[in-house]
């Protein structure tokens, strides 16, 4: 596994094979930004991303418009920490997952229970306002907006 | 005809039903289709292409009471329409059902009739627990071999209006001697890929040859998500390489990926993940909808599945996955 450290955002982006993660504040939200394949090899890397983006931020948007290929594993990954989110009353949604590169979303029968948007904007647009919770050690400035 | 009623809770009653002529078949289907609505029961149809419009317009197919689906694309991989009757089961938890399939019909392939008779072999597993009847009509200009695979399979069987106990039914999932035997060499002209890390270019390789044998991109992509499930389960689950070997006959592209784990489980790649139990090791059961048919032979040696995806037919997907009602 090569590790090609880069730091794009709020935390450090990693690229593990054809993986690439990164994450940044907007809205009240980390999106966290999934580039390439996630298979049994880079889904480890991506669940350790998420928990670390989870550990201090209760509203997630999982950028999804990059990837490549998923597989039931990496499905697994996303359905644990959206169990484990809405469960402590937080919010975990889905955004640009493309049919062609994400089918196993729709073939399980998951689309439908996980929360899905377009688009990263569909997703701010659509959650906004609806007081969450601010995130513990955020600056002002990186609290929640409200709509 | 006798019926095959609604059995107690502890099995389904499991016919198999021999017929030679369409009109013997479409009144033995009716009788036991309209019995169950009767009864209220829930009942799934799985009819080939061509029998689908004959015994729906003799029904009335818009009844809630019925689901329906075509054999012959959704059902082209009989695991497919096994993991299709657990579902069903369990939107009816508990309710008695009825389930009529056409499993088998003389244009079929052997590979296809074979992995007909192993699913055959596993839906009293399937169903057990659930009152279910459950009638599975075979044409008996069916080879010898199959029409012995179905007697050995069902408990009963129904043949020129009458019922009987099958005498040579072999309970508890045993799964017919010639319907078990490896699966054979691949041609020569075969290409390989051993994997274990290198997942990327396992599924790469599998893209670009099927690429190249002329299967269509989406239909590509799903291959290649199969071969990345299976290719997976090898780093899950054993400690040792993969290999990838495919190649083309008759029509078909044919991908075999072989490794040294055990898949213990009878009913393996039968149940749909969902969300309430993600759990990993689902990826068998992805595999099964999207390949047109696939072969599975495994033990303490290891296992061995083939994937066959034909490029003149089109995705079976949604089919078994939401069945409809009409």
């Amino acid at each position: 596994m090569r590790g090609n450290i880069a730091v794009l955002g709020r935390y450090p982006g990693v690229q593990v094979d054809d993986l690439r993660l990164s994450s940044k504040s907007q809205g009240g939200f980390v999106i966290v930004a999934v580039g390439g394949e996630l298979d049994v090899v880079t889904g480890r890397q991506f669940d350790e991303y998420l928990e670390q983006a989870r550990s201090d931020h209760k509203r997630v948007i999982l950028d999804l418009s990059a990837v490549d290929f998923m597989d039931t594993g990496s499905l697994a990954v996303i359905v644990g920490h959206w169990k484990q989110l809405t469960a402590a009353g937080g919010t975990l949604v889905l955004a640009g997952a493309r049919y062609r590169y994400t089918k196993t979303l729709w073939i399980t029968g998951l689309a439908e229970r996980l929360p899905l948007y377009d688009t990263v904007e569909e997703a701010l647009a659509a959650n906004s306002g609806a007081g969450g919770i601010p995130e513990a050690g955020g600056s002002a400035a990186e609290g929640i907006k409200s709509a | 005809m006798a019926d095959a009623a609604s059995g107690g809770a502890e099995s389904p009653r499991h016919a198999a039903f021999f017929y030679r002529t369409q009109a013997e078949f479409t009144k033995a289907v009716l009788d036991f289709v309209q019995a169950g609505v009767s009864a209220g029961e829930y009942v799934l149809v799985a009819a080939t292409g061509p029998n689908l419009p004959r015994l729906q317009e003799r029904l009335d197919h818009r009844n809630e009471f019925l689901t329906w689906a075509d054999m012959t694309s959704s059902g082209s991989n009989p695991r497919r329409v096994t993991s299709a009757v657990r579902l069903f089961a369990e939107e009816h938890r508990g309710q008695p059902m009825r389930f009529v399939q056409e499993p088998a019909w003389p244009s079929r392939s052997a590979g296809e009739l074979c992995e007909a008779i192993r699913h055959e072999a596993l839906v009293n597993l399937a169903l057990a627990g659930t009152p279910a009847a459950v009638l599975c009509a075979y044409d008996l200009r069916l080879d010898a071999g199959t029409i012995m695979g179905a007697q050995r399979t069902h408990p009963m069987t129904i043949r020129d209006g009458r019922q009987a106990a099958s005498v040579s039914y072999a309970a508890d999932v045993v799964i017919p001697a010639d319907c078990d035997g490896p699966l054979g060499s691949p041609p020569p002209g075969a290409v390989a890929l051993t994997y274990r890390d290198n997942q990327h270019e396992v599924r790469r390789f599998a893209a670009d040859y099927a690429r190249l044998a002329g299967l269509s991109p989406d239909r590509t992509g799903d291959l290649v998500i199969a071969v990345g499930e299976l290719a997976g389960n090898t780093l899950t689950h054993t400690s040792g390489p993969g290999t990838l070997t495919m190649w083309v006959a008759d029509g078909e592209i044919i991908c075999q990926i072989q490794d040294t784990g055990q898949i213990t489980d009878p009913l393996a790649g039968t149940r749909r993940p969902d969300a309430d139990d993600p759990g990993r090791g689902r990826g068998l059961w992805v595999v099964h909808q999207l390949c047109d048919l696939v072969e599975m032979r495994t033990g303490p040696a290891g296992t061995m599945i083939r994937l066959r995806m034909c490029p003149a037919r089109r995705s079976a997907v949604p089919g078994m996955t939401r069945l409809r009602r009409r």
